[in-house]
């Protein structure tokens, strides 16, 4: 059936609004607030206290999420956001966890203060829980945010969230991807902000409704008192904060944070010239069989203090699951904003957003309409959005003496899903996401080479898993997990490695286990590169049916190599769900960073020194970098410097000029 | 004004290359217009492009490379489908 947007849906299609609007719109509710004269009046050493204590809660947040979690998304690879907001909704605080999901939380706290106010209110020890995308507050169902009030003295003093992605929530697919799925009602259902928590208590009836929807309730229920808990440590600090300095001064903090931030941010703009940059984001295919490929375009204006991001031309909403709001555009844009342009500034996306405008048509695959399938969004399009928005404030930052050294190319370019379901070794039921492609490569910078398996610039502490936690955890066995040669995308400076890992199926009691998969940027690489710098690699994924793996070990051996594995090969497309039987071996490999200029230019003792760690592999030296090596691995000065000579000629068509003479 | 690590723009509003000094362009709205442009299979990129385009797509996927008329150096490289434009533009609002 065609994508055909659902009559009443547009009331959840939400676009946040200014303070002054949501206080307005929010009129049953009580909000506390300060003058601007409050605001001037803070002296900075107190200013400085306090500002840094609401990062620390931030922090404690996440802290206390982890510790409470069992879920090792959240456990070991901090799947989750941790957010501090003003009465009004407006972020103050966000934690270095995953911005894309705490940049978002906004929307959702907004819409809950236009929508819920009056009924079911906001009394102390409320609590609401969202995972609807169109509201806001996470990119795609899987992102679940519980989100409190801080009532103090009868008033909305401000708002604690946190979020973090549940490993299954229900669809027609484990782990809530549903590969095959056309629109959103393939997928979990979403979830409206709804009252889970009430003065203090949890409603028995919401729960049920919410857990109902999952393969595994228990661990979802685990994960929902882990967010009860952060934000009850949230609010028992903040309490303790206004006890000690009044709230009028803590609020006054809160709001010279987000107008610093502004002011920080428009200086920083002000000091770069004016101009426009325009990038696409590809992403292959929207679903199961799909063989299409969908752009994401940018066009991104800086004008004085400002920044516009202008997607018009993006392809239109697709039938998938890969679409997604406009909750993931945002997302998309937030991480580049705040790890690009604000080192050096304090992450308070409330004062950052009053420095951007975003123009962006709904019904497009990062702006999509009720009810187009979203269950990929975090990493799809929101993630696309994000390719495109780094490329071009990469772009924009280059031209500045300064600045251009906090630009980064194009990190990991998508997410590398593999969701595991089944009978584990213990004979419970589960359901997992393996978040190794959490060691993504890092992009190239001006002055250096991407950091290899160094991350996501979207989740500034994420990481990966342990190989023995997720050997502890789940039916499986490594045979390798690994840096990959040629991940990362050539230049001057190299992007930095992507990453494989290769297991099998181990000790369930049913023999297999049931595979998820779902990563693009396969039939293009996702991760660009700046100033002639190449792209990353492309994400490769296969599948071996009837491998030797028991034969191998019976000899000893632990095979290194897909070719030793044996087996029939399986080039996997995009998007699959398959099972991965006894005799299975599945090998994922994704994304490195994008490079920075011309390979040509790179120091060749650099590019010898990566071959021999095995970061680069010979063929790319001589065909990518024109860097040949002598024996005993060192460089050959004189065949590289004609090699050279030979590439550039080759390049344009020109003859090569006779070098025997040199 | 250095634009990037092969692109310069001069006061004189030329936009040329860092390493030979050859014009690239006349004008801010069009910095690269004198580049030479090229166009090969995505795989040409190296042994990082892992499996042909073709096993994934029908849509035609190359490697699109510009690169200075003086010196060669690589000015800006992409892999997209080739039955598309490249959106991959910038533009300064005045050589100021």
């Amino acid at each position: 059936m065609p994508l055909i947007q659902i009559a009443g849906s547009e009331r959840f299609a939400y676009q946040p609004k200014p303070a002054e609007h949501t206080r307005k719109l929010a009129s049953g509710a009580r909000l506390h607030t300060v003058s601007d004269g409050d605001i001037d009046a803070i002296d900075p050493l107190t200013y400085e206290v306090i500002r840094h204590r609401l990062a620390a809660i931030a922090g404690e947040m996440g802290d206390g999420l982890k510790r409470m979690s069992g879920s090792v998304v959240v456990t070991d690879c901090n799947d989750f956001g941790a957010t501090i907001l003003d009465e009004c909704g407006d972020s103050v605080v966000v934690g270095l966890y995953n911005t894309q999901l705490a940049a978002s939380v906004d929307m959702a706290v907004k819409w809950t203060l236009e929508n819920r106010s009056r009924q079911a209110g906001f009394q102390a020890g409320d609590m609401f829980l969202c995972n609807d995308p169109w509201v806001g507050g996470g990119l795609h169902q899987n992102d679940v945010t519980l989100f409190a009030p801080l009532v103090h003295e009868g008033e909305v003093f401000a708002w604690t969230a946190v979020v973090c992605h549940q490993v299954d929530l229900g669809g027609v697919s484990p782990g809530s991807w549903s590969v095959e799925g056309r629109d959103v009602f393939w997928e979990s259902t979403p979830i409206p902000p709804v009252k889970i928590v009430e003065a203090g208590s949890i409603r028995s009836d919401i729960e049920d409704m919410y857990l109902r929807r999952s393969r595994v309730p228990r661990l979802i229920a685990l994960d929902l008192r882990a967010k009860i808990g952060a934000n009850n440590i949230a609010q028992e600090r903040l309490t303790a904060l206004i006890a000690k300095y009044s709230a009028q001064t803590v609020k006054a903090v809160m709001k010279r944070m987000m107008n610093d931030a502004e002011a920080r941010l428009r200086a920083k703009l002000q000091s770069l010239p004016d101009g426009v940059w325009s990038g696409v984001a590809h992403q292959d295919s929207f679903r199961h069989s799909d063989r299409n490929v969908y752009k994401i375009l940018l066009t991104m204006t800086k004008s004085g203090d400002s920044l516009k991001f202008d997607f018009t031309g993006t392809d239109k909403e697709t039938e998938g699951f890969a679409n997604c709001t406009f909750a993931g555009l945002r997302g998309g844009i937030m991480p580049i904003v705040l790890t690009m342009l604000c080192g050096d500034i304090p992450w308070s996306p409330g004062g950052l957003y009053r420095c951007l405008d975003i123009v962006s048509e709904p019904g497009t695959i990062n702006n999509c309409n009720f009810p187009a399938g979203i269950g990929k969004a975090s990493v799809a399009s929101a993630w696309a959005t994000q390719n495109v928005v780094s490329e071009c404030v990469a772009g924009m930052l280059d031209v500045h003496p300064d600045h251009r050294k906090s630009l980064m190319c194009v990190c990991c370019g998508t997410w590398d899903l593999a969701v595991l379901a089944g009978l584990d070794q213990r004979g419970n039921p589960f359901v997992t996401m393996i978040c190794d492609s959490m060691a993504g490569g890092l992009g190239a910078r001006v002055d250096q080479d991407g950091v290899d398996t160094g991350g996501l610039n979207c989740i500034p502490m994420g990481r990966v898993a342990d190989v023995e936690i997720n050997e502890f955890s789940f039916p499986m066995l490594y045979l390798w997990r690994r840096e990959e040669m040629d991940s990362g995308g050539p230049g001057r400076f190299r992007g930095g490695m992507g990453g494989s890992s290769c297991f099998i199926p181990h000790d369930s009691p049913i023999g297999g286990v049931h595979l998820v998969v779902s990563a693009t940027g396969k039939a293009l690489p996702q991760a660009t590169g700046v100033s002639g710098g190449y792209p990353a690699g492309t994400q490769y994924d296969v599948l071996k049916r009837n491998a030797s793996i028991a034969e191998l070990f019976a000899a000893g051996r632990i095979p290194s190599s897909l070719e030793e594995v044996g087996g029939v090969a399986d080039i996997l497309e995009a998007h699959l769900e398959t099972h991965l039987g006894e005799r299975d071996v599945y090998y994922t490999h994704w994304q490195g960073g994008g490079g920075y200029g011309d390979p040509l230019l790179r120091d060749p003792v650099l590019v010898a020194r990566d071959v021999g760690a095995r970061k680069v592999s010979t063929r790319a030296a001589n065909d990518i970098y024109g860097v040949l090596l002598n024996a005993d691995g060192s460089t050959d000065e004189l065949a590289t410097r004609r090699r050279r000579t030979q590439i550039r000629c080759e390049r344009v068509g020109e003859p090569v000029p006779d070098q025997a003479a040199e | 004004m250095k634009i990037d690590d092969n692109v310069r723009l001069q006061s004189d509003g030329n936009i040329v290359c860092s390493h030979c000094g050859h014009q690239l362009g006349t004008s801010v709205g069009n910095p690269l217009a004198n580049a030479i442009r090229r166009e090969r299979p995505s795989q040409d990129a190296g042994p990082g492009v892992r499996a042909p385009a073709s096993h994934f797509t029908e849509r035609p996927i190359g490697l699109r490379q510009a690169f200075c008329p003086g010196c060669y150096v690589l000015l800006a490289t992409e892999i997209a489908p080739t039955d598309e434009p490249s959106y991959r533009h910038w533009e300064l609002s005045s050589a100021d």
